[in-house]
């Protein structure tokens, strides 16, 4: 086990894209972790003759219009946003393959019925998803999870049906339903893994667009509720000033779109290494396991 | 010369004598079946009343032009695809008439299936080792992992391959008569009462072809109970292996008996068309 995860962190590493990735999540879950205990700066503790100030060494990255601390924001609201993007993968994750396992079914009254269902569906707007939910629950990171995480997941079933398709109804699904396999044994066993390239991609691409999302319905102000740190919130404070103040923008900017690029890169780079048709790395340690 | 198909060699006289027929209690029978696909003004009638045995120990060989329902009438017996009319038996009991079908149970514990393509029926992000274990993963939940590693051992040493060499692959690094020969081992790992191989051997080369026949002829002498059927084209594979032979000519059951007398003295004139056409590549040394 511990030698097939060296083989697909090793293949990881091998591509700049990996290592890029590899480094940029490392250190937004390192940063969020460290946040718990410690930020240069207490969190709410603002100066009202220190508004907008430039970096220095007392505030590294400046201060907002609040006087408060752009990086101690900044570090507090990597917490919020790994919370917002591990909930909404797993939540399109789960979604999707429930989707799947309905649209590959063998019951072709229920694979119809999703098929069109999901159709149906995905037309509507995650933005529209998250104002209605506003409503009754007002701006919380579980409108944003589960807005972001119905569309998302709408999207994986749909985008990974063809392939899911293929593997439900090749020989060796037929091979394994004629000696008893359940639907859930070939789903997990046998669909899952053979999709499993086009779900990493997917909800890579899922966990970006979240962190985008986050901060655009926090801006809208239905996202992460007013006083929570995020880098939508620091975003959305500072935006309508970035003509006077573009640094204090430019920062959470910056962190936002280098974290999208590094889960965008992290998805492409681990499709690679865990599947062991295209790694043979991976491929070597079975058979070194076998002869040992 | 008899019919130009004497030449390899073969395993196809029937030891009751030439023209007999084959040994054994019907283990599986299949009497007037009738199969449609499509609807409407679609639809077509693929089987017309099609009845055949599968005896204990015999090797049955089904074969016929493309689209003439050879595939269909095998899946129908091991009960993969449903019948519009007729009825299916294994040892007695009912296989057609539903899931809970008393007979359709054993059935599938009791066979095993080999199919055309061997890249396309192993899960590719399988080893050998986890797709030939899978039947007895299935049917036997608490078998110990030593009893299950001994058995797809023996299964795959059964088939030709070594394996210390060839457990820990996954099929991208098999040739295909490497794979067809896993899938063979997957299919009888169980045990199974019946085999069903749907041309095993027209999608690989032809030196691998002789693995995967040796590889058949070495299950039967160990297990002269298990009876095959085997779906082929290849007229030289099916003298080589085959106890009895039934053609299918579009979707009817056109002649069928022992294999020597079949093709040495073929009744009918479809099947002396086949016979015909095979003969300029079957019967060389």
């Amino acid at each position: 086990m511990m030698a097939r995860f060296g083989a697909i962190v090793s293949s990881l590493w091998r591509r700049a894209g990996g290592r890029f990735s590899l480094v940029v999540l490392g250190l937004w879950v390192l940063v969020s972790l460290v946040s718990l205990v410690w930020t240069p700066q207490p969190l709410w503790r603002t100066d009202g003759y220190d508004v907008w100030a430039a970096p220095s060494a007392e505030h590294w990255l400046g201060t907002d219009g609040t006087g408060a601390d752009i990086v101690s924001w900044l570090m507090a609201g990597s917490r919020t946003d790994l919370l917002i993007v591990i909930l909404t993968v797993l939540f399109a994750g789960a979604l999707g393959l429930l989707l799947i396992a309905a649209m590959t079914a063998r019951n072709s009254v229920l694979a119809n019925t999703s098929v069109v269902a999901v159709d149906a569906l995905i037309s509507v707007p995650t933005i529209l998803i998250a104002l209605i939910l506003a409503v009754p629950l007002g701006a919380s990171v579980a409108v944003i999870v589960v807005a972001c995480g119905f569309g998302y997941g709408l999207n994986l079933a749909r985008v990974a049906r063809p392939q899911a398709l293929l593997v439900a109804r090749s020989a060796y699904v037929e091979s394994a339903v004629s000696n008893g396999a359940s639907g859930v044994r070939v789903l997990f066993g046998h669909i899952v893994p053979n999709i499993l390239p086009v779900l990493l991609v997917q909800l890579s691409l899922s966990a970006g667009t979240a962190v985008l999302a986050e901060s655009g319905l926090t801006y809208l102000g239905v996202g992460v509720p007013s006083g929570t740190p995020s880098w939508g919130h620091s975003l959305a404070t500072t935006v309508r000033f970035i003509t006077v103040y573009p640094l204090t923008v430019l920062w959470p900017g910056l962190v936002v779109t280098v974290v999208v690029v590094a889960l965008n890169l992290f998805g492409d780079a681990l499709r690679d290494a865990v599947d062991p048709v295209g790694n043979p790395a991976l491929r070597r340690v079975a058979v070194e396991e076998t002869e040992a | 010369m008899k019919n130009g198909l004497t030449g390899t060699a073969q395993r196809t006289e029937a030891p009751t004598g030439e023209g007999a027929e084959a040994p054994g209690a019907p283990m599986l029978r299949g009497a007037h079946i009738d199969k449609s696909f499509g609807r409407g003004a679609a639809r077509r009638q693929v089987l017309f009343d099609v009845s055949v045995d599968v005896r204990e120990g015999e090797c049955l060989a089904v074969i016929g032009g493309s689209g003439s329902g050879k595939s269909t009438l095998t899946r129908i017996l091991l009960g993969l695809e449903t019948a519009d009319a007729g009825t299916v038996a294994y040892r007695g009991a009912a296989v057609t008439g539903g899931r809970r079908a008393p007979g359709r149970q054993a059935l599938r514990r009791g066979s095993g299936l080999v199919f055309q393509d061997p890249f396309s029926s192993l899960d590719p992000r399988w080893t050998v080792a986890r797709s030939v274990a899978e039947p007895l993963r299935l049917r036997h939940r608490g078998m110990p992992a030593d009893e299950v590693g001994r058995r797809v051992a023996q299964a795959l040493r059964t088939v030709g391959l070594e394996p210390a060499t060839f457990l820990g692959r996954y099929p991208v690094d098999l040739s295909g008569g490497q794979a067809q020969r896993v899938a063979i081992a997957r299919a009888i790992v169980n045990e199974p009462k019946v085999v069903l191989a749907d041309e095993p051997m027209s999608a690989i080369d032809v030196a691998a072809r002789v693995q995967i026949l040796d590889a058949f002829a070495a299950i039967r002498d160990r297990r002269p109970d298990m009876a095959l059927i085997m779906v082929s084209h290849d007229l030289g594979v099916v003298q080589h292996i085959a106890d009895r032979v039934v053609v299918l000519h579009d979707g009817r059951v056109v002649e069928q008996g022992p294999t020597g007398r079949l093709l040495a003295a073929p009744s009918d004139p479809y099947t002396r068309e086949l016979i015909r056409a095979a003969t300029p590549f079957v019967g060389r040394p």
